[in-house]
């Protein structure tokens, strides 16, 4: 193939790229996003992920110009449409390869691996990501356009310091090598390690707070199936959950999901007023709100004084139960 | 607890004047249609209802007084049983009966809401009847060019400020326990008025409570204050606290209930007045013996010697017995350590200081 035939034939193509690099991007984000429920997708990907199709210059450039001796470029250049996910920690990396790897839309090979390149080259400080090609098994309409079978997708996952690495190793790629002193070269293998060993600090701080957070945690999730049960209705997972918990953290032992479940029963109507009050006050469609109605009921004046938002939020709780709040 | 999930149904209003310079009824205003509140608004109206009659107001179950046909009461039955033209029309009547018991041309003019719903679980259906005299306010106004203005406004009512509302509700916690004699009986009465609770204000609250609702104190203020005075006495005397701080809250029990001017006991104010950091535990413990936490009309009746009277009791039927109004004053009582037992901790003695020489001794 020539460089006018190849021309000819990526313009061709361009929008089966578009839609293929679309589907793609969707289909995982769409895997991780119930993966890591009830968190969000949006608090995830630290940059949102955009599909993006090689301009036709640097596929030229790269398919002739570039010392890469290809038998078919067009064939085996895989990153025609490349997507990337951006996320914190090198642990969510997996999450997202997990969403590839599960996909069976296409066939995905895995065509970078940081821990593998980091076993090979174990004194080497250098670019580091995940990359994978995703090709379509099977004729697949997206948006209008047939995708076929044998379509490739780049796709590349990185957190977010390993990304700040590839974008300043970007600045000289297009840079005759012969220019960059070793003395660059030298301190950018060492900001390399340390991005690396603040990846692995990010880590621990996460894993630490995870483990003291545990209880809080277990008690939010098990608030959040309760209120479901009780309210049919799906709860939020506003900060102001994580706010009640912590200023009623005292409170939260072994048995009270089983207490709260208890006074629910006692008190039949109160998933009722959850409900009605849901549909214009946003504490309301929060799990936590189960405990303020519990620790209201049980003492009143402790769930006031420890109450972390504004006491016009605390408010309707009373009411519902019947107390007069300004007297406590 | 009664007032727990509140849910209101119909609503009316309309309006009564005071009387005019011949002291005549001045003519009603009747509206002629329910009132319906959005959310917030029913959320607020609840909000209302729940401070002056909620657990820790200061409402007073009544007896119902009156029951006979003509009596509040009974249209208060019909009004719940009525339909929405029945319920519209009835209801002016109300505002009727109270424009008739307002007698004088000291006692303002006002909304009367007039309302249907439910409260507690199991849901009990219930009427309730709120006269609010409307005061003046200011709100925020924006205007055109983007400033911010005052607007006046001269007819208020229903804000947080409860002085200026009273309420009468009647609910039917067990409506199969009424008698062709007695239709009152399995009905229950509540009002909150604060010129009924404040003191030497009764007077000005009879015409609510009384000649407009037909209710009354319930004779049962002698033995609830009795009652009242009986488990607080326990509760402090469980306390885990100094002898020395349990003198001072028997007295302070005593004061309450003596010298305090208010026709009233409620456990609620007496806990904030007095053991604020352990008035959970006497809300627990007074709600346990199934005392109410709303108000409770005071009588003293059957109270008499104990609150005259300051006994203390030691293990060896040592005794110590002086009038309950000089105790204060006249005696100290300190806990101070005693020799020292078999286990070397010391014991618990007693140190009274009487203000005064011995007159006599036998």
């Amino acid at each position: 193939m020539n460089e006018a035939e190849l021309v000819a034939r990526f313009r061709d193509e361009t929008s089966i790229f578009h839609a293929w690099g679309d589907y793609v991007k969707s289909t995982i984000s769409n895997a991780v996003e119930t993966t890591i429920s009830p968190r969000r997708l949006d608090d995830f990907l630290k940059i949102p992920p955009i599909p993006r199709v090689k301009d036709v210059g640097s596929l030229v450039d790269k398919a002739f110009y570039r010392d890469k001796s290809y038998r078919d470029p067009y064939a085996e250049i895989a990153d025609k449409v490349g997507v990337r996910f951006v996320v914190l920690l090198t642990s969510e990396i997996k999450t997202v390869e997990s969403a590839i790897t599960t996909c069976d839309d296409w066939m995905a090979t895995k065509d970078m691996d940081y821990e593998e390149e980091r076993k090979k080259y174990p004194t080497a400080f250098t670019y580091q990501s995940v990359h994978y090609v995703a090709v379509s098994k099977r004729n697949i309409e997206h948006e209008g356009v047939i995708v076929p079978a044998g379509i490739p997708c780049e796709i590349q996952i990185r957190t977010l310091l390993q990304h700040a690495y590839a974008e300043l190793s970007h600045t000289w790629t297009y840079k005759p090598k012969t220019t960059i002193v070793p003395t660059v070269k030298r301190t950018v293998a060492k900001s390399m390690a340390l991005i690396e060993t603040t990846d692995e600090f990010f880590e621990e701080v996460v894993k630490t707070l995870g483990a003291e957070g545990k209880p809080l945690k277990d008690a939010l999730s098990g608030l959040s199936q309760i209120y479901r049960d009780v309210t049919k209705i799906a709860p939020d997972s506003g900060k102001s959950n994580i706010l009640v918990l912590d200023a009623m953290r005292d409170k939260i032992s072994r048995e009270f999901l089983d207490r709260v479940q208890e006074f629910l029963r006692m008190k039949p109507f109160v998933p009722k007023k959850i409900a009605e009050r849901a549909e214009y006050q946003h504490l309301f469609r929060q799990p936590v709100i189960l405990l303020a109605y519990y620790l209201v009921s049980e003492n009143p004046g402790e769930a006031k004084s420890v109450w972390p938002l504004t006491p016009d939020e605390l408010r309707p709780v009373f009411d519902d139960l019947g107390k007069n709040f300004d007297s406590y | 607890m009664p007032f727990e999930n509140f849910t209101h149904g119909r609503i009316i209003i309309h309006e009564v004047f005071k009387r005019d310079d011949d002291r005549r009824m001045v003519d009603r205003t009747y509206s002629p249609g329910l009132v319906t509140l959005d959310r917030k608004a029913a959320s607020a109206f609840q909000n209302r209802l729940v401070t002056t009659l909620g657990d820790a107001s200061s409402c007073v179950e009544m007896s119902i007084a009156v029951d006979s046909p003509e009596s509040m009461f009974q249209l208060a039955k019909i009004l719940m049983d009525a339909d929405k033209p029945l319920f519209i029309r009835d209801s002016r009547k109300v505002a009727d009966m109270l424009a008739s018991a307002q007698k004088t041309r000291l006692i303002p003019g006002g909304v009367l809401i007039v309302f249907t719903g439910t409260v507690g679980s199991p849901a009990k259906r219930t009427l309730g009847i709120i006269k609010a005299e409307p005061h003046n306010g200011f709100v925020r106004e924006k205007k055109s060019d983007g400033s911010l203005g005052l607007r006046y406004l001269e007819d208020l009512f229903l804000t947080p400020v409860t002085r200026l509302y009273k309420i009468g509700i009647f609910i039917e916690s067990d409506p199969g326990a009424a008698t062709l004699e007695r239709p009152s009986a399995g009905h229950r009465a509540f009002v909150y008025d604060e010129l009924m609770t404040g003191s030497n204000h009764q007077k000005a609250a009879q015409y609510f409570y009384e000649s407009f609702l037909g209710c009354a104190f319930p004779d049962s203020g002698a033995r609830m204050t009795r009652l009242f005075y009986n488990y607080t006495k326990d509760f402090i005397g469980i306390l885990d606290v100094p002898e020395e701080k349990k003198t001072d809250l028997y007295t302070a029990l005593r004061t309450y209930l003596k010298t305090d001017q208010r026709p009233v006991v409620e456990v609620a104010g007496f806990a904030s007045a007095y053991f604020p950091e352990v008035r959970q535990d006497y809300e627990t413990f007074m709600a346990a013996r199934e005392f109410p936490l709303h108000a409770v009309p005071k009588d003293l009746a059957d109270l008499g010697n104990a609150l005259r009277t300051r006994r203390v009791l030691f293990s060896k039927n040592i005794k110590l017995t002086a009038p309950a109004d000089m105790f204060e004053e006249m005696v100290k009582i300190e806990t101070i350590d005693g020799t020292r037992g078999p286990d070397r901790a010391p014991a618990k003695w007693t140190k009274i200081t009487v203000k005064d020489h011995i007159r006599s001794q036998e």
